[in-house]
């Protein structure tokens, strides 16, 4: 288990080369074993023969012993006595090998018999030989027939030990050649054996390399189909499959991340559309509200104009002309607003409103005009002097306890046409003339005497639409000295400034200024 | 996220691992097995039965005229058994001898391979005479058995006293030729016929004919002497001696079946002195299914003369102790080595078996052919 755990951690290549290792170690365990058992088994049948060939030797020696003598005894020949003593030497020393001792193994008995026949017969051919030399015929002669007749037993013994020998041997033969047989079967069927299990073993980790490949590209195929929703697959080994495997999961995860965020960015923008959408709709109710709006002061013009017809039908001409300025302010307030007007229409609003104001304060502003008349035709935003009017009123002369007085100028100043405004009111304090001019004071309660058009709503309004800053001043000399505001229109162009005139907001903001 | 589930895949591969350590145990106990049984049968084959070996301080020869002779395989197991007591090793020799030698050539081989003793069959020829007293002179001793060899310088003789095996034989014939003339005088009793002839008993004596030594004249004189001393029941025995040739091998057989065929002059006791004819008459008769009709006599107590006697196709044997003189043998070369004297004359006892004691030689025997 433990081997497979660390095989699994390895890397196909290591995995590979061990497992040809293994199965070449394996078959060459086999051959080697084969190779001993047939190396014993060689061993053994020389071992088994040995006996024979020494007895055969052994024989050969004899017979060289014999027929150097017998050579000798018939010709004297010194190579032959040569021979003959090369002979008992060689035989001497063969028979030295055998056995000596007395024991009830019939062959080494017949060992010790041969060696002691040997002995007999070399001592016996010695002398012979001997009496050959000294001439004693007699003696060799019969020598020669005793050591024949001793070469004949010796011989036979030879004969029939080797015999004998060979008879164990091909027993033991017999029995090596049983064994070497079932040897061969034992080398077969382990050869085979091995074989089969080297098949299985290579099939075993080429399936552990396959195996998760060909599971890991059906995945992919669920993936190249869309199925994002495959199972990931469970890294089972660290080598480069396993790698392969956790890259593939990585992907399909981080696919699937990638898909999610998409999709939570199209709800997004969905959404965000969708409010869009609400927000025209909302804008579009509040324009048609806007109209709707709109349409009540007309009722209430018309309904103002059948009362001063009335007026005027029942002869009270006061009335008549008040409900006439009146209805004649509020249209203007109604119909201008959005649109550029001559200086003479407002100049004409500016009146209708301090006509209005002296009815309900009883004559108590002193209105004024110096007007240039030939400026009186330019074209300027609505509703910009009528405002600033309002705000020397309310603001300038109010509550003070001499005569107020409001002067309005229109005149021609350089290549501007300036249009003053000025009062004898409680005047302003420079820091708050720099507030007004930077637009920092807002207010948010509607002063109840206003037309709902604010002093920064003018400025902003003629800063868009002649893309100037120096349009605008107020200056005040000190308190109680009044307040001059002038309005300076560029007069190189007809007064007709850019697109963005007059689309300021319509909404009632008003300047506060304090005192 | 979704998690894989435990997929078969390594429930599988345990069992494949499982499968795959349990074949490599297989295979090394296979192995291991092999190996062990493969080592095992070379040393069985290395091994040439060295595990009885003994070494001895003498080494005796036999020599035999016949070694085939189931008394002498009998008298050399004795042999063997009190040479291992006396740590002496006694050979029979010429036994495994590719070519077959005479006992002169066999006593010349046990002389020149300085023998420390030789036990011989003896004869009385020269050249035997003579190779005795070689020996002697080598400082071999011979002592010989069953046959002796006078005057040859042998240093004892152990064999049976043939004058008195002669009168057991004597005794036997007689004892048989009552029976038979007991059993034909109730059958003439029956047939109301009488002949004199009748009583004429028929006796063939079966010798070896290349024996040399008087031991068979000794034996057949014996034999005679005792039937005469019977007196009366002499008269009507006519004995017969046949010399058995057994220059050639199968002669003996032959020989015995042309005599048990001759129905004119069948006899009707056969006497044999050694165990070969006595088996060969046996079985002759039984093959010609005239068990019954001769009396045999035999020689020596190997399993079939039982077996013969106790089927009634064998009269008696007479056997001689093959213990007593396998032991006297080694016993007496052995004193003459040791001491340098020894009696000159080891008698071995014979006895005689018959239908009446054959049944305890035959559960004595249990398959060894020895008393």
């Amino acid at each position: 288990m433990k081997l497979i755990e660390s095989l699994k951690s390895t890397s196909i290549r290591v995995k590979l080369i061990f497992l040809f290792i293994l199965t070449s170690t394996l078959i060459f365990g086999v051959n080697i074993y084969v190779y001993i058992n047939l190396n014993a088994i060689i061993n053994h049948v020389d071992e088994i023969y040995a006996g024979n060939v020494a007895l055969t030797e052994m024989e050969e020696t004899l017979e060289g012993v014999h027929s150097a003598m017998s050579e000798y005894l018939k010709t004297k020949n010194t190579d032959a006595l040569e021979a003959y003593y090369r002979n008992v030497q060689d035989f001497s020393n063969q028979t030295m090998r055998l056995n000596q001792t007395i024991s009830n193994n019939e062959e080494k008995v017949m060992e010790k018999t041969i060696r002691n026949l040997s002995e007999s017969y070399l001592n016996m051919t010695n002398e012979t030989v001997q009496a050959k030399r000294g001439r004693n015929i007699e003696k060799y002669v019969a020598g020669y027939e005793n050591a024949a007749r001793l070469f004949r037993y010796i011989n036979t013994y030879i004969y029939s030990l080797n015999n004998e020998q060979f008879k164990d041997s091909s027993v033991n033969y017999n029995a090596l050649l049983s064994s070497l047989r079932l040897s061969e079967y034992f080398s077969l069927s382990i050869l085979v054996l091995i074989a089969l299990f080297n098949a299985f073993l290579i099939l075993l980790v080429t399936r552990s390399i396959t195996h998760p490949l060909l599971e890991l590209s059906k995945r992919a195929d669920s993936v190249a189909k869309g199925e994002l929703d495959v199972e990931l697959m469970t890294v089972e080994s660290k080598d480069e499959i396993g790698v392969l495997t956790s890259a593939f999961n990585k992907m399909v995860v981080s696919l699937r991340e990638y898909i999610d965020q998409i999709r939570i960015r199209m709800e997004l923008e969905n959404a965000m559309k969708e409010r869009e959408l609400m927000m025209t709709t909302h804008l579009k109710d509040a324009q048609l509200k806007y109209l709707q709006a709109q349409i009540n002061p007309h009722f209430l013009f018309n309904t103002l104009n059948a009362g001063a017809q009335l007026a005027m039908m029942e002869g009270a001409d006061r009335t008549n002309k008040y409900i006439q300025n009146m209805a004649d302010f509020f249209r203007y307030n109604v119909k201008k607003n959005n649109e550029k007007v001559t200086i003479s229409q407002e100049i004409e609003l500016v009146d209708s409103y301090i006509y209005i104001l002296n009815v309900r304060f009883a004559g108590d502003i002193h209105f004024e005009k110096e007007l240039d008349e030939s400026l009186l035709d330019l074209t300027v935003p609505s509703m910009i002097i009528q405002p600033v009017v309002e705000n020397s009123v309310n603001y300038g002369i109010r509550n003070i306890e001499w005569e107020g007085h409001i002067r309005v100028s229109l005149y021609r100043e350089e290549n501007s046409a300036c249009i003053c405004v000025e009062d004898n009111g409680i005047g302003i304090s420079p820091e708050m003339i720099t507030k007004i001019m930077n637009r920092e004071i807002s207010t948010s309660d509607v002063s109840a005497d206003s037309n709902g058009v604010g002093l920064s709503n003018v400025i902003n309004r003629l800063k868009l639409f002649f893309g100037r800053e120096d349009i605008f001043t107020i200056e005040s000399p000190g308190e109680n000295l009044g307040t001059k505001a002038t309005i300076r229109i560029p007069l190189d162009q007809d007064g007709e400034a850019g697109s963005q005139a007059g689309e300021e907001s319509t909404g009632p903001e008003e300047e506060k200024e304090k005192h | 996220m979704r998690k894989s589930k435990p997929s078969g895949l390594p429930r599988k591969e345990k069992i494949l691992s499982r499968i795959l350590l349990s074949v490599t145990f297989i295979m090394l106990l296979a192995t291991m097995v092999s190996l062990i049984f493969f080592r095992r049968q070379m040393r069985q084959v290395s091994k040439p039965s060295d595990a009885g070996e003994r070494v001895y301080d003498k080494h005796y020869a036999l020599i035999v005229d016949d070694p085939d002779d189931p008394m002498w395989d009998a008298v050399y197991q004795h042999m063997r058994a009190v040479g291992d007591e006396k740590n002496a090793y006694v050979e029979r020799l010429g036994d495994n001898l590719a070519s077959t030698y005479g006992k002169a050539d066999l006593v010349r081989i046990a002389i020149e391979s300085r023998v420390d003793g030789i036990i011989l069959e003896g004869e009385e020829s020269d050249e035997i005479t003579a190779l005795i007293y070689k020996a002697g002179l080598e400082g071999i001793p011979v002592v010989t058995v069953l046959h002796d060899c006078v005057g040859s310088g042998r240093v004892s003789f152990v064999g049976i006293n043939n004058y008195s095996f002669g009168n057991e034989y004597g005794n036997l014939i007689l004892k048989a030729a009552t029976e038979i003339r007991a059993n034909r005088s109730a059958q003439t009793d029956q047939e109301d016929s009488a002949s004199s002839v009748e009583d004429v008993v028929r006796v063939l004596i079966l010798l070896d004919g290349q024996s040399q030594d008087t031991s068979q004249s000794i034996v057949y004189a014996a034999v005679q002497e005792n039937i005469e001393a019977a007196g009366d029941a002499a008269q009507k025995l006519v004995i017969d001696t046949e010399r058995i040739n057994a220059t050639s091998v199968f002669r003996t057989e032959e020989r015995i079946r042309d005599i048990v065929q001759n129905s004119e002059n069948l006899p009707d006791i056969v006497v044999c002195l050694n165990e070969q004819n006595t088996a060969s008459v046996y079985q002759t008769l039984v093959d010609q299914n005239k068990v019954g009709e001769i009396y045999v006599i035999g020689y020596f107590d190997s399993e079939m003369i039982l077996h013969g006697i106790e089927k009634k196709g064998i009269y008696a044997t007479v056997t001689i102790g093959a213990q007593q003189m396998g032991s006297y043998c080694v016993d007496a070369l052995d004193e003459y080595v040791n001491t340098g004297y020894v009696s000159d004359y080891f008698p071995v006892d014979f006895t005689c078996i018959n239908a009446e004691n054959v049944e305890e030689y035959l559960k004595k025997g249990d398959g060894n052919e020895t008393d």
